[in-house]
């Protein structure tokens, strides 16, 4: 193999090199990380808010929406804040005219997760999530509730009908 | 259909309170001015109880699920007393099952109760028209007509006041097929039970539906 031979192989080893990096750079990077988010979900009576819009502000500024989007199918949607900013946050939902407001605080950044070793091996294990922290919505009414609510009103409304009708009865009869 | 609190601009809603007190003021003060001002009070107690008890009750109206209004069968039976009971009716729905709220009272008030005032002063029309058969089509109207009216009502001032930050194509699309279709089912509806029911209340108890003078 002459010298020109070997300039031409290095040349061509070179390119070969320099067109791989080329298509890895053009590649999507695949990453994932474990982290700590917001569950939102909503409802209309039993009825999941499937497609509603939701509207987040951070609560450095209650104007303009930090994130938005749209609810799933079950009436989902799940946000990571931006731990950093403790204070209350804001979370807007509406959909066709029926919507509700919810604030949630954050008062300071949590706590990195330890990163413990395993001495033996001595191989960093990855993060672990901290458990979920589930907040629960304030209770809606059982039906048995909302039943006797609503007896008690119409209950009462009733009483008034009776007590003015024998008012009126006794002022004809006079 | 009530426009809950915290999506309602506070100039609004109390230019909403505002309006509506100065209706409720009206209001009563027609109602003082009967020879007998409690005469009335027995009826609108009760179509208050059972505009209260419609609105817990859903029924489901594929995508979404709705609920009666009975604002023009109130405007017929109660005349002027149908504001003051409208009022009330809402109040106790925000108190009980936070439907809306106390901010949006007013302008939830004004949505329902403007229509009824207005079905009330449409079927006194029948003073001009023959009984048979405009009686039955003017109860018909203003049984559909309220619900129309509410939703009409509803519609514009949703679009009106929804802030910037709500995609608004999507916020005209879901009240178009959440609120205005889904609510031609109850017009017509409404409609139909109101023809019946002042039928029935002709021939059974004509004196709950006020007299025209």
């Amino acid at each position: 193999m002459n010298l020109g031979d070997r300039c031409a192989g290095v040349l061509f080893f070179s390119a070969a090199l320099l067109w791989s990096g080329v298509v890895s750079a053009h590649a999507v990077q695949l990453q994932h990380r474990t982290t700590r988010a917001i569950a939102i979900t909503a409802r209309h009576g039993d009825e999941p808010l499937s497609g509603g819009q939701i509207v987040i502000f951070s609560p450095q500024n209650k104007s303009t929406p930090w994130q938005r989007g749209i609810l799933n199918a079950k009436g989902n949607y799940v946000f990571v804040p931006d731990w950093e900013m403790s204070g209350t946050w804001e979370i807007r939902v509406a959909q066709g005219g029926h919507g509700g407001v919810l604030t949630i605080p954050i008062s300071d950044a949590p706590a990195a997760p330890p990163t413990p070793a395993i001495p033996e091996v001595g191989l960093p294990v990855p993060p672990v999530a901290p458990p979920p922290e589930v907040i629960q919505p304030p209770a809606d009414f059982s039906p048995i509730q909302r039943t006797v609510m609503i007896g008690s009103v119409v209950w009462g409304l009733v009483g008034t009908a009776l007590f003015f009708a024998r008012g009126n009865a006794s002022h004809a009869r006079s | 259909m009530h426009v809950p609190d915290g999506f309602l601009p506070l100039e609004v809603g109390l230019t909403g309170q505002g309006l509506t007190a100065g209706l409720l003021w009206f209001s009563l003060d027609r109602i003082r001015r009967l020879p007998q001002p409690t005469a009335g009070i027995p009826k609108t107690a009760l179509l208050t109880a059972a505009f209260f008890a419609v609105s817990a009750i859903a029924l489901p109206i594929p995508p979404t699920s709705i609920h009666l209004l009975l604002n023009g069968v109130m405007g017929i039976i109660l005349g002027i007393y149908v504001f003051p009971a409208v009022w009330v009716g809402l109040l106790l729905q925000v108190l009980m099952f936070q439907h809306g709220g106390l901010l949006s009272l007013g302008v939830n008030s004004l949505i329902y109760g403007v229509p009824a005032l207005l079905m009330a002063l449409l079927f006194h029309l029948r003073r001009w028209l023959p009984e048979r058969p405009w009686v039955t089509v003017l109860s018909g109207l203003c049984g559909s007509g309220g619900v129309m009216l509410s939703v009409g009502l509803f519609y514009g001032f949703t679009l009106m006041v929804t802030p910037d930050y709500w995609d608004e194509v999507l916020v005209r699309d879901e009240l178009w097929r959440l609120v205005v279709w889904a609510h031609g089912p109850v017009a017509l509806m409404e409609g139909v039970f109101t023809i019946l029911l002042v039928q029935f209340l002709q021939r059974v108890k004509p004196e709950l539906i006020p007299t025209v003078r």
